[in-house]
């Protein structure tokens, strides 16, 4: 038999990079560390200084205060001002701040050397990269070069230095989160929606769980909706943390919501409960898609979602009768955002009967963000590096390719393929770990160690820092000022990061680190202002007062919404498409017909499960893994278990705390069971963030395992997102000497958690 | 004025924001915790119902860790909270044993271990401030007030929502009244809350010790009166004998 992929990755490692890899580099680093300690020494409560900046716990980048106390930050509370926080930070934003006193973090330039890595000087480490770069370029074209990230206020830099390169790979995390629902959205709606939670009385969450998936803004909303006795509906295959506050929880077939939103339009036609005015004046292609829905009865989606078709009726005809204080939210990755076959059609449905209840930009309903533009660099002072003119290697929004997938944001999972065919050459990963994050991880992790040249910009030793030839150490978010951001919203709001103490060890800003390169790179002229300079062009037209900003860290910018339609939607028509002639112009379907999931499960197959994964409201995926506070909240509550269904695991011999073993074609792993009764008997379900197997990560390192793991490389032809619940496993109850070897490692794991403590103890009180 | 903290458990989600967020505050190590969770997932009428109970001092109005206590590390103050003072405390470890909440406990992981607790962020208290939890929590489903009047809520909101609550208030009356006080959709049997019943253990105690000093001085009293007494016998009888012997 194969060998447990968690204990066989640490195998791999070992050789890939040899058990002498810590090396003296990183040795030193813990060193350089202990010079820059200082334990907080003076009491109360009052912090000596508060400065407002934004949370890095997660990608909300929530506002926060951070406290500093003996120069050193104490603690976050919420900014009351920012949108995302309203006042409160969340377990991650609390304990990331500690993260800044994590020995393992990364202080100073790193050069693979062989096996091991070794301390260099950032001027060597740049003068190398672009000498590397340069020769990748010349020999196989600027599209040779890739650059990866997960979106960041210092996206400016990065698109401009990738254009001065004169590359057009830009490529985000995003096809592996919430392309589906954004492509979706954006050709019904014209644009992403956000949604008015405090105002609703019916607040319908297919698939979305802000309990563990957390923006404090939207529990605080869902909360204060409930306390005014808004009806909340949780539908998800699992009972998730949200369904604890809901009214009602509907346990759907995974892979099956566009057919309850079917059923859902149907009832709302055959029943003349829609919203008929909006219809009338803001909908394209009613008439075809209200012919369309007579087939998608209540009964036909029963059998096809497994609940029941009265409650198919009733939870309409409820939000029909509160309406348009009514809405689905438009959610993020679950259920829509890059799981199944059907996700960017069912994330069209959503808009669709969001539309039918006429709740489009009404006060508790759906809310079209409203956003502020930035001002824009005079040329003439500072040159812009030449358009590009190449088509995307990974075929975003190209035609012939994926002519809807998002261009700017790319095909992650494209990205090992591109290597393998030898198409990309060089790449950089900024705040991104795909050797993780990506499915299928042989694949990826063998076609990144391919690349001539992988260069990480990251805080943290991550798996894919380890495949790096250079590690170029970035200061944590609350050592390093930022550009501005407006977050779209009812009110747009102006949010500043900015420094809080100064960076440890020998850090930089990616800001600072990106500029340098281009000097290197011999262009320096495009990169010919500060970031202060960037940030004063930027907010120019919006007519803000800097002094105050930078005390509250928030100001009110462009127009407040307003409620109603606008006069044009940013789609063909300007109207809400219910028929899309985009979509038929790239050879699919214009109406929103059943898709069925690309797999199907039969409970005759005893062993096996459609394998669904989400959030948990300690983690932000692998990013937060590596947080000696956060892993501890999950060796407490043992949150690495596998979830699945009580009834299924009796007929597996499977008991609570049991390890079993999950395998498919891709991988094979251990996991502790935890039965419930409250998931869908088709599935079972991981958090993800786990199965970290980089062993710099001391503290994540060979904690649990990661359901990417499991996956294929997979394309939704719509979108191009990577389908990562279109997922089967095999389930069998682990032999106890497999059971041994696995809790073995998880108590290493743990005394390596002690260990990490044990050093950074003194910094934490 | 006396606060007690008030704990809404159909709208805790258990995202542990305040565990963090009290960590934080109070400058703990990962292992410490003043909040610890105890979910508990069950079937009400064939549909699941998930409910974060929790563990956190409770504030008894009459605290068995205060009566134990022999170096007066705990002490109940009139603002609330029971607080803890670390100088003082020797680890003998009578608080654990004594609370029915099974709250204080003891740092295994540090080299001079001693106990820990929630003190309902006197400190904040005092400075007009919320404590963390309650700051930090999302769903705000921890508040703090003035006691009678968050018991007053608790009682509202179970009235105007008779089929979200069952209709019980923890804390009312166990051991004599806290100022931390729960409701919660399921009974809290079935969330493992402990059934400490309403006489505080400090009052078993405290009758006893309580009348130590009437006892110990009556019967000092009644003692001396009998020695006195059988001695005037004493005396008389001897001084009759010798005037017996006298006369004789």
């Amino acid at each position: 038999m194969k060998p447990q992929s968690q204990l066989l990755s640490r195998r791999d490692f070992l050789k890939v990079f040899g058990a002498g890899m810590l090396g003296t580099a990183l040795a030193s680093q813990t060193q350089a560390f202990a010079a820059s300690e200082r334990a907080l020494v003076s009491g109360g409560i009052q912090p000596d200084q508060v400065i407002a900046t934004t949370c890095d716990g997660c990608g909300n980048r929530c506002g926060v205060l951070a406290q500093v106390k003996d120069g050193r930050v104490w603690r976050v509370v919420g900014n009351p001002a920012h949108p995302k926080s309203k006042g409160k930070v969340c377990a991650r934003g609390q304990a990331q701040v500690r993260e800044l006193y994590n020995p393992t973090r990364l202080v100073r330039p790193l050069k693979r050397n062989g096996d091991t890595f070794e301390a260099i000087s950032w001027e060597q480490a740049y003068a190398e990269i672009a000498e590397k770069l340069k020769a990748v370029i010349a020999a196989y074209g600027p599209q040779a070069v890739y650059w990866s990230r997960h979106p960041k206020p210092v996206k400016f830099y990065e698109d401009r230095f990738l254009q001065a390169l004169g590359s057009p790979n830009m490529v985000a995390h995003s096809t592996t989160c919430f392309t589906g629902r954004d492509v979706g959205f954006n050709l019904t709606l014209g644009t992403v929606p956000g949604a008015d939670y405090g105002a609703s009385k019916y607040i319908v969450l297919m698939g979305r769980n802000p309990a563990e998936g957390v923006v404090p803004a939207v529990l605080s909303g869902l909360a204060a909706a409930r306390d005014k006795g808004a009806k909340l509906l949780v539908i998800d295959p699992r009972f998730n943390n949200t369904a604890a506050m809901a009214d009602e929880w509907l346990m759907i077939r995974p892979g099956t919501d566009q057919a309850l939103l079917l059923a859902w339009a149907n009832v709302l036609v055959t029943e003349n409960l829609y919203d008929a005015d909006f219809v009338s004046q803001y909908v394209e292609g009613f008439d075809a898609f209200a012919e369309m829905v007579q087939r998608y009865t209540p009964e036909w989606a029963a059998e096809i979602t497994s609940l029941d078709a009265e409650t198919i009726r009733r939870t309409i005809r409820e939000m029909a009768a509160v309406k348009p204080q009514a809405f689905i939210d438009p959610s993020w990755h679950g259920a829509f955002g890059s799981h199944y076959l059907n996700s960017a059609e069912t994330a069209r449905m959503v808009a669709i009967v969001n539309a039918l209840l006429g709740n489009i930009n009404r006060n508790g309903g759906i809310i079209l963000p409203q956003g502020a533009g930035f001002g824009k660099l005079d040329e003439a002072k500072y040159p812009a590096p030449p358009k590009v003119e190449i088509k995307r290697s990974d075929g975003a929004g190209v035609k012939g390719q994926y002519p809807l997938a998002i261009g700017g944001l790319g095909i992650a999972q494209r990205i090992p393929e591109l290597i393998e065919q030898g198409v990309y050459r060089a790449g950089f990963a900024y705040h991104y770990n795909p050797a993780r994050t990506l499915p299928d991880r042989e694949r990826t992790v063998a076609a990144l160690q391919k690349l001539e040249l992988l260069v990480v910009i990251d805080v943290a030793p991550s798996e894919t820092a380890m495949l790096a030839h250079y590690i170029l150490p970035e200061s944590m978010y609350l050592e390093r000022d930022e550009l501005v951001e407006v977050v779209p919203g009812k009110q747009p709001k102006l949010v500043l990061r900015q420094k809080v103490v100064e960076p440890l060890g020998d850090t930089r800003p990616a800001s600072q680190i990106i500029t340098e390169l281009a000097q290197a790179m011999g262009l320096g002229q495009y990169f010919n202002f500060t970031l202060d300079e960037l940030n004063q062009i930027f907010t120019a037209p919006l007519n803000v007062d800097w002094k105050a900003l930078r005390e509250t860290g928030v100001a009110d910018v462009g127009n407040p919404w307003q409620e109603g339609m606008p006069e044009k939607l940013n789609t063909p028509s300007g109207k809400v498409e219910f028929y899309s002639a985009k979509m038929e112009e790239a050879g699919f379907s214009p109406l929103p017909v059943w898709q069925a999931p690309k797999r199907t499960f039969d409970l005759q197959q005893a062993d096996t499960f459609r394998l669904l994964h989400g959030h948990q409201s300690v983690h932000t995926h692998s990013a937060t893994a590596n947080n000696p506070f956060l892993m501890y909240r999950s060796h407490k509550d043992q949150l690495y278990r596998l979830w699945i269904n009580a009834g299924r695991a009796a007929v597996l011999g499977i008991q609570e705390g049991d390890w079993v073993v999950l395998s498919n074609e891709k991988a094979s792993g251990m996991a502790q069971a935890h039965l419930v009764q409250g998931i869908h008997p088709e599935c079972v379900w991981l958090p993800s963030g786990y199965g970290s197997f980089s062993p710099q990560l001391k503290v994540a390192y060979g904690v649990g395992i990661s359901p990417n793991d499991f996956m294929e490389r997979d394309y939704e032809p719509i979108s191009a997102h990577a389908m990562m619940a279109e997922v089967s496993v095999k389930i069998r109850k682990a032999s106890p000497a497999e059971a041994a070897q696995a809790e073995a490692q998880l108590e290493e794991a743990k005394q390596h958690l002690d260990s990490v403590i044990g050093i950074a103890r003194r910094l934490y009180k | 004025m006396k606060h007690a903290l008030l704990f809404d458990l159909t709208k805790c989600v258990g995202c542990e924001t305040c565990v963090v967020a009290c960590q934080m505050k109070n400058n703990l190590l990962p292992q410490n915790q003043y909040i610890r969770f105890t979910p508990v997932e069950t079937l009400v009428n064939g549909t699941p119902k998930r409910v974060f109970g929790r563990t956190q001092c409770m504030h008894c109005e009459k605290p068995s860790c205060v009566s134990v206590c022999t170096v007066g590390a705990l002490q109940k103050t009139a603002e609330g909270p029971v607080v803890y003072d670390r100088d003082r405390c020797i680890g003998c470890r009578y608080c654990m044993y004594a609370c029915p909440f099974q709250v204080p406990v003891f740092e295994w992981f540090e080299k001079l271990p001693l106990i820990n607790k929630c003190d309902m962020c006197a400190d904040r208290l005092a400075e007009g401030l919320p404590p963390a939890c309650v700051e930090s929590c999302p769903t705000n489903a921890i508040q703090v007030g003035e006691r009678e009047e968050m018991l007053a809520l608790a009682h509202e909101k179970i009235a105007k929502e008779p089929n979200r609550y069952i209709n019980y208030v923890y804390g009312e009356n166990e051991v004599g009244g806290t100022s931390a006080f729960y409701i919660s959709g399921i009974p809290f049997e079935e969330l493992g809350f402990a059934q400490p019943g309403s006489v505080p253990p400090a009052y078993s105690s405290e009758a006893v010790m309580h009348a130590t000093p009437a006892i110990a001085g009556g019967m000092a009293l009644a003692l001396s009166a009998i020695y006195l007494t059988i001695k005037r016998y004493k005396e008389n009888a001897e001084v009759e004998e010798a005037e017996q012997e006298s006369k004789e």
